[in-house]
């Protein structure tokens, strides 16, 4: 266990402050960028943080601090994702969106991040998650599998599925293989 | 090199993502030069990974970190079960969770057996007996931040001990509010509380 985690789990006050102001910034990342909703993400980092300091005496540092927390983070974003799931919008809806958007000046920042926050909306939570996580983390895949607990392979084949599933909204859908 | 059959789109997905391995990779490379399909495929993917790598997370109040790690132990180091109950989510998440137990119950229990099972059972797993679609849909009323502080609130306390935190005026209240529902939903069935 490094020497952060250890003070952590010893329920050293300081190191919990530390350990907010080191990793909050990337997890409201982390959180916006699952759930493409600002609100929705600082809600979410205060529910993760909450959940690190009732839980950081039961932390025992078999994995890294930063894993924890982002194996918390993701943990609660997918339950969050799933009480949403009624909300996913379909492909063809996304698709038609994105026809239409890319009429209209798509330079402006805000618009650009509506129709990427609409393409990644469209992604299954699994798929979503892995997807930020590689692409926009830069995580390893090996990461991805111990943040996930699932295996490489497993978190390989779901950032395939959502890439695939990204270029198709993209390309009106042709298939390399069709 | 020969060039008679195509990379499948795992691969060209892997070359664009640079996990590829050397001598894949240049086989791949080659292989673009001279196949229009899969060099198309190469570039939709790229011009699709470029359009989300411009995506941006927004800007937010730096207060809002700074000030995060105190706000945490203020809102963690403070609940009471008055403070708790008096929080409108939470009271109403309160009164689902007793009134879904009763609801659930095979049959309406007796006072006496009605004290026992509760002393019995932990909120936290009345919580977690309702699965995890019942318990959003009926405990999580607003967020799922209410959820989480009602579960860590509840976690090792009964729900006995629900009624017994609580003064005689916040009790009386509680029961009331409960029986009120009970009365619409099971037609004016009279459960004792014993408190």
């Amino acid at each position: 266990m490094d020497e952060l985690g250890r003070r952590l789990a010893e329920g050293d006050e300081e190191a919990f402050t530390e350990v907010v102001e080191r990793f909050s910034r990337q997890v409201f990342a982390l959180c916006y960028r699952v759930l493409r909703d600002t609100e929705e993400a600082k809600d979410m980092v205060q529910e993760v943080f909450t959940r690190v300091y009732l839980k950081r005496e039961s932390f025992k540092g078999r994995a890294s601090v930063y894993t924890w927390i982002y194996r918390i983070a993701l943990n609660l974003c997918f339950t969050h994702l799933k009480r949403r799931k009624a909300e996913t919008i379909p492909i063809e809806d996304v698709a038609y969106r994105l026809a239409v958007d890319a009429d209209g000046p798509d330079s402006r920042l805000e618009e650009l991040r509506g129709i990427v926050g609409r393409m990644i909306e469209a992604l299954p939570p699994r798929q979503r998650m892995v997807f930020v996580l590689r692409f926009y983390e830069k995580m390893s895949f090996k990461e991805i599998a111990e943040v996930m607990k699932t295996s490489v392979g497993s978190a390989k084949a779901s950032y395939h599925f959502a890439i695939k599933h990204l270029r198709q909204l993209v390309s009106g859908g042709e298939n390399l293989e069709a | 090199m020969k060039h008679d059959y195509h990379p499948d789109s795992d691969e060209l997905i892997d070359l664009v993502d640079g996990v590829l391995e050397e001598e894949r990779r240049r086989w791949i490379l080659e292989h673009l030069k001279v196949c229009s399909q899969c060099s198309a495929y190469v570039r939709s993917l790229e011009a699709t990974l470029d359009m989300l790598a411009r995506d941006e997370v927004p800007q937010i109040e730096p207060a809002f970190f700074t000030y995060l790690a105190t706000r945490i132990r203020a809102q963690v180091q403070k609940p009471t079960w008055r403070r708790v109950l008096l929080a409108p989510g939470l009271a109403a998440a309160a009164i689902a969770a007793l009134l879904v137990f009763v609801l659930y119950a095979p049959s309406p229990p007796e006072l006496d057996q009605l004290d026992l099972i509760m002393a019995d059972m932990t909120t936290q797993e009345l919580i977690e007996s309702m699965g995890d679609d019942l318990g959003y849909e009926v405990l999580a009323s607003d967020t799922s931040e209410e959820l989480f502080s009602m579960e860590e609130y509840f976690q090792g306390e009964t729900a006995y001990d629900l009624l017994e935190g609580l003064s005689p005026l916040e009790r009386q209240h509680l029961v009331e509010e409960i029986e009120k529902i009970l009365q619409s939903e099971t037609s004016g069935s009279n459960i004792h509380w014993g408190c």
